[in-house]
């Protein structure tokens, strides 16, 4: 029966052939972004990219997961989530020294998602709690007082919408809440890195080294969901799921030299590539064109044209153990200037005003280059800060300040029920500074609404500025700083004082009034 | 002697227009009020400093959100949708075509109207003072006589027909004063001390010529108010003032509640109940003022209180329901209930002020909030039908009753509340002999009036100080005007039993349930 087992085994080989050759169902990627800055820091960025094709989007839906974690497709069809942008950051990103990164992220968690659901909120609300619990933070403290719909910042990164479904009544909807507070840390790594196919085994996750990963200028972990049209009438679609993580490691802080290797800033080295990867890569940026040397030589070098010099690693199954990646520079100095060609738009966000009642909130916009930027400006304001809309002011240090504001969307805040939320598109006038100003007063919150440490005070989520796609990219969100802001505090210990001491007085009150109206004057008589 | 000057000045009481010459105090017109609010308006910084008080700028009445639910509602977007402006929509209407340069110039005039108003019922008040009835004695009542002065000047200047009898009962009265602590007579302290009789001297003697009185001894003698005066207290008190600067909208509830009143006292049923309706459109709780408008609609009509009642509440309700229905049809929805009347009632904005609510419901534990909110909320409106019933005769007495204690228990007070009590009680000037606590009252709010401010920023600024520092401050304030109203209710109960029991006046008395 040998000649059968052959056939037999033929046969399966072919449709094995046919099958894969036909369209891959799902494929992943890992790809690992060196970049130097020219201040000596490292920014690694990890890409884990997943593609689901339609069918395995459908196959999803009969629980039959295979690339896809199966926590993360049943969040996906149990909430009508479209698209998900999920991203747990400390620190903050210095645009004006860093550039721009599609990883830049607000501190603290941020989490916008596209739903293609009847009842958005109660779906949200369901998200927000499932997230909490996969990934282990307090996201379920993302409820109605917290959650903004954005109009105009936040588009769909993902090609959501087909002509016809605009045309339907539950057009997706978006929702967008952060926790400018959330501490980031391992507790949120582990399940996080949990949903790559290696975990940390294998592949660059396997670099991983949360003691050094943690300890960087800046630290963030993403969690992409977006679907992607697999045909040109976008009938079919797959789902991309991304999942990132950036971190700004410093060498010179460890031996105050610039040169790095993947031992020294992460004190691991890569063993080998993710078996069920199809590419995996390492490319190495230098802001440069010499005076260094990348080891090992890279197969692939080339210039960028703009100054920058990429190293691209191909990593295989075959790639000797123990690979290490690094840079060893000839010229030891550094450069703290600032590049305005790259970051041309930076903005800063204070608080104005002093003492417990009122104050308020500052943007100052910069915009470096020579000709106007449209922007679009967003910021989710707590109900804790009760904004005034007509001490809006906005301002340029060149006088064409009417040509700055196009449409303003502002929605008032609603105690304990929603935030403020202030959208407005800007064209940012040539070499200039805009400052956007508005005043608010604190709200006094009942005790139970302080947070543990009141008097620390209460974080105030940073503000969004879009920059719109003009140069063929994704559009680039530069976000401000967050805000601490002190409320005033009620005494703590006092609840039964206060209302032992008011309920006395009522009681007071009380008891007179109606020893006056139900008493009379009688004449006295004494008895002798 | 004091007993003959008091007669003497008991005998041209009624005569009005010889008594305006008499008295002694230096009058200060109404246009001084309206000088000061100008000047301070255009001369100083002082309107944008109040308001951003707390004291005189609540949740409910500031300027400043105002100011945001006008912008809003100038640009098209609903003004109720956030938690920033709860003021009534047709105030929206009235300041959507008003240049802002009038603005100062209106509350100004807000004020002027109130002081109008007040100036009308203060001399309804005199009126109806002189009116009162007081039954004569059936026995001599000359049993007892008030002390004599101390200046021994008086005696020899008054010359009075009655010197002799007073001669007689001065030995009378030393004996009295011996046999006081034995016997159940005593000499009552609104007649040791009664002002009038302070003031006999400068009395022109003229007056004497006046056809006399019955002389009743111990009937108290009131120093009879000027209408005018009523008007310059309320435009000279300081809260007053304050609360003009801070441009609080509550000024248009006060003036609505002051005119229905004015309306009522003109018999004018239809405009007072629109006037009440007004202002209880703008900040609820003066609803109640209908009491009091009643009493006084009935009186002048010689109609019963419950026909008075049946023609009017209809008439209230009916000028309510109009109110609302021109809000919704200027906001086109009716969030503005919830916005306006639901927040006076839910208290969700926790703001400081001087009343009772914030602190309490700051640090109120979550399942306890709404048995304490029906408690507080009713606490304020519980006492309109005791009230009016009890003082039915006294419907000004309502009036400062009712607005004293929406002043201390509604949810947002302000400084404003406290100017408009604070002048009903001036026109209760006959009261205030018979007031036990007024020296501890008006100092606790004179205290608490300058320690708030300073608590407040200690609290606020300095960091020097917490919360409780304002909160007692605003307990002591509340407990100074809760003795004030016990006082004056008190003053009132036993002047009117005085009035009634010519007999028992000088007896000591005391309070017993029926």
């Amino acid at each position: 029966m040998a000649w059968t087992n052959l056939v037999l085994t033929t046969i399966l080989g072919l449709l094995l052939a046919l099958h894969a050759a036909a369209a891959p169902e799902e494929s992943y990627d890992e790809k690992l972004k060196l970049t130097q800055f020219k201040d000596g820091k490292v920014l690694a960025e990890f890409y884990f990219t997943r593609f689901i094709s339609p069918s395995a989007v459908k196959k999803a839906k009969d629980n039959h997961y295979t690339l896809l974690p199966r926590s993360i497709g049943e969040i996906i069809q149990s909430f009508g989530v479209k698209e998900l942008h999920l991203t747990f950051t400390q620190g903050t990103w210095n645009h004006e020294k860093w550039g721009y990164s599609p990883l830049s992220a607000p501190g603290g968690v941020q989490l916008w998602s596209w739903f293609e659901t009847a009842n958005v909120d109660s779906q949200w609300k369901g998200l927000t709690h499932a997230l909490a619990g996969l990934f282990c933070a307090s996201l379920n403290f993302i409820d109605q007082s917290a959650t903004a719909e954005p109009l105009l910042s936040f588009r769909t990164n993902g090609t959501v919408t087909s002509a016809s479904e605009l045309t339907e009544s539950n057009s997706p909807q978006l929702r967008y809440g952060s926790l400018p507070r959330e501490a980031v840390c391992t507790e949120n790594l582990t399940p996080w890195v949990k949903l790559l196919p290696c975990q940390t085994k294998a592949g660059i996750a396997s670099l991983f080294n949360a003691y050094r990963l943690f300890d960087g200028n800046f630290h963030s972990m993403g969690t992409h969901l977006r679907p992607i049209c697999t045909d040109a009438m976008c009938e079919q679609r797959g789902i991309e799921f991304v999942q990132t993580l950036a971190v700004v490691l410093d060498p010179m802080r460890l031996d105050n030299r610039k040169d790095w290797s993947l031992q020294t800033i992460f004190e691991r080295k890569l063993d080998s590539a993710c078996p069920v990867a199809e590419n995996t890569q390492i490319v190495v940026t230098v802001p440069e064109t010499s005076g260094f040397t990348f080891r090992p030589s890279p197969p692939d070098v080339k210039q960028d044209g703009k100054g920058h010099t990429i190293a691209t690693y191909p990593i295989h199954r075959e790639t000797p153990k123990n690979m290490d990646v690094g840079i060893t520079w000839s010229n030891p100095t550094v450069n703290h200037t600032i590049d305005r060609t790259h970051s041309y738009i930076r903005a800063n966000r204070y608080l104005t005003g002093y003492g417990g009642e009122r104050g308020g909130l500052s943007v100052d916009l910069y915009n470096y280059r020579s000709s106007a930027i449209p922007v679009t400006y967003f910021e989710s304001i707590p109900w804790i800060l009760k904004l005034y809309l007509h001490t809006l002011k906005v301002e340029t240090s060149v006088n064409k300040s009417t040509a700055v504001v196009g449409d303003i969307f502002f929605q008032p805040a609603i105690d304990r029920g929603r935030p403020s939320v202030l959208e407005m598109q800007l064209t940012l006038p040539p070499n200039s500074t805009t400052t956007i100003s508005i005043e608010f007063d604190k709200a006094f919150v009942k005790y139970t609404e302080h947070p543990p440490d009141a008097n620390r005070g209460f974080d105030i989520g940073a503000a969004v500025i879009s920059l719109r796609a003009d140069e063929g990219e994704q559009n680039t969100r530069i976000y401000t700083e967050t805000l601490l802001i002190s409320l005033p505090t009620p005494d703590f210990s006092m609840p039964y004082n206060v209302i032992t001491l008011t309920c006395t007085l009522i009681a007071l009150f009380f008891g007179s009034m109606f020893n006056l109206l139900t008493r009379r004057f009688e004449p006295l008589t004494i008895k002798r | 002697m004091s007993k003959p000057s008091s007669t003497s000045f008991e005998k041209d009481s009624p005569d009005i227009s010889n008594h305006e010459d008499e008295d002694p105090v230096v009058r200060i017109p109404v246009w001084t009020g309206i000088a000061l609010r100008l000047a301070l308006f255009f001369y100083t910084d002082a309107s944008s400093f109040f308001k951003h008080r707390v004291e005189t700028s609540t949740p409910v009445t500031s300027w400043k959100r105002f100011q945001e639910g006008l912008h809003l509602f100038q640009h098209g977007l609903p003004p109720y949708d956030g938690g920033v402006y709860h003021q009534a929509p047709l105030l929206l209407a009235v300041f959507n075509f008003l240049p802002p340069i009038l603005i100062p110039f209106l509350f100004v005039a807000l004020d002027y109207w109130i002081a109008r108003g007040l100036v009308e019922i203060a001399s309804y008040k005199r009126k109806t003072l002189q009116e009162e009835v007081w039954p004569e004695p059936t026995l001599k009542p000359t049993l007892l006589a008030p002390p004599p002065l101390e200046e021994e000047s008086d005696e020899e200047e008054t010359e009075t027909p009655n010197q002799e009898t007073a001669g007689l009962n001065r030995d009378a009265h030393t004996e009295q004063i011996k046999e006081a602590p034995k016997g159940d007579t005593l000499i009552p302290p609104w007649l040791v001390d009664d002002p009038a009789t302070l003031l006999p001297k400068k009395r022109p003697k003229a007056t004497k010529k006046t056809p006399s009185q019955p002389q009743d001894v111990t009937r108290p003698v009131d120093a009879l108010l000027q209408a005018e005066d009523i008007g310059s207290i309320y435009l000279l008190n300081p809260f007053s003032v304050m609360t003009c600067l801070a441009q609080s909208t509550l000024l248009f509830t006060i003036l609505a509640v002051i005119h229905g009143l004015r309306f009522a006292i003109r018999g004018n049923r239809s405009l007072s109940m629109l006037c009440i309706a007004i202002a209880a459109y703008l900040s609820l709780y003066p609803a109640m003022m209908i009491a009091p408008a009643v009493l006084i609609l009935a009186r002048n009509s010689h109609v019963g209180i419950s026909k008075e009642m049946r023609t009017s509440l209809p008439l209230f309700i009916g000028y309510a329901v109009a109110l609302l229905g021109l809000s919704y049809l200027l906001i086109g929805s009716w969030q503005f209930l919830e916005s306006t009347y639901g927040v006076i009632l839910f208290v969700p904005d926790l703001t400081p002020n001087i009343g009772l609510f914030w602190y309490f419901f700051i640090e109120m534990f979550d399942q306890f909030r709404t048995f304490f909110l029906c408690v507080f909320q009713i606490l304020v409106f519980i006492f309109v039908v005791p009230v009016s019933m009890v003082f039915k005769n006294h419907p000004l007495f309502v009036a400062f009753l009712l607005t004293a204690i929406m002043a201390i228990f509604k949810s947002y007070p302000s400084l404003g509340d406290t100017a408009l009590y604070l002048t009903f009680l001036s026109m209760n000037r006959e009261l205030f002999k018979y007031m036990r606590h007024s020296f501890l009252v008006f100092s606790a709010l004179f205290f608490a009036s300058v320690l708030g401010p300073l608590f407040y920023y200690l609290w606020l600024y300095a960091g020097s100080g917490n919360a409780n520092f304002f909160y007692a401050i605003t307990l002591v304030f509340a407990l100074a005007q809760v003795i004030l109203i016990t006082d004056t209710g008190f003053a009132m109960a036993r002047r009117e039993w005085d009035r009634l029991n010519p007999d028992l006046r000088t007896k000591r008395v005391e309070l017993i349930h029926r």
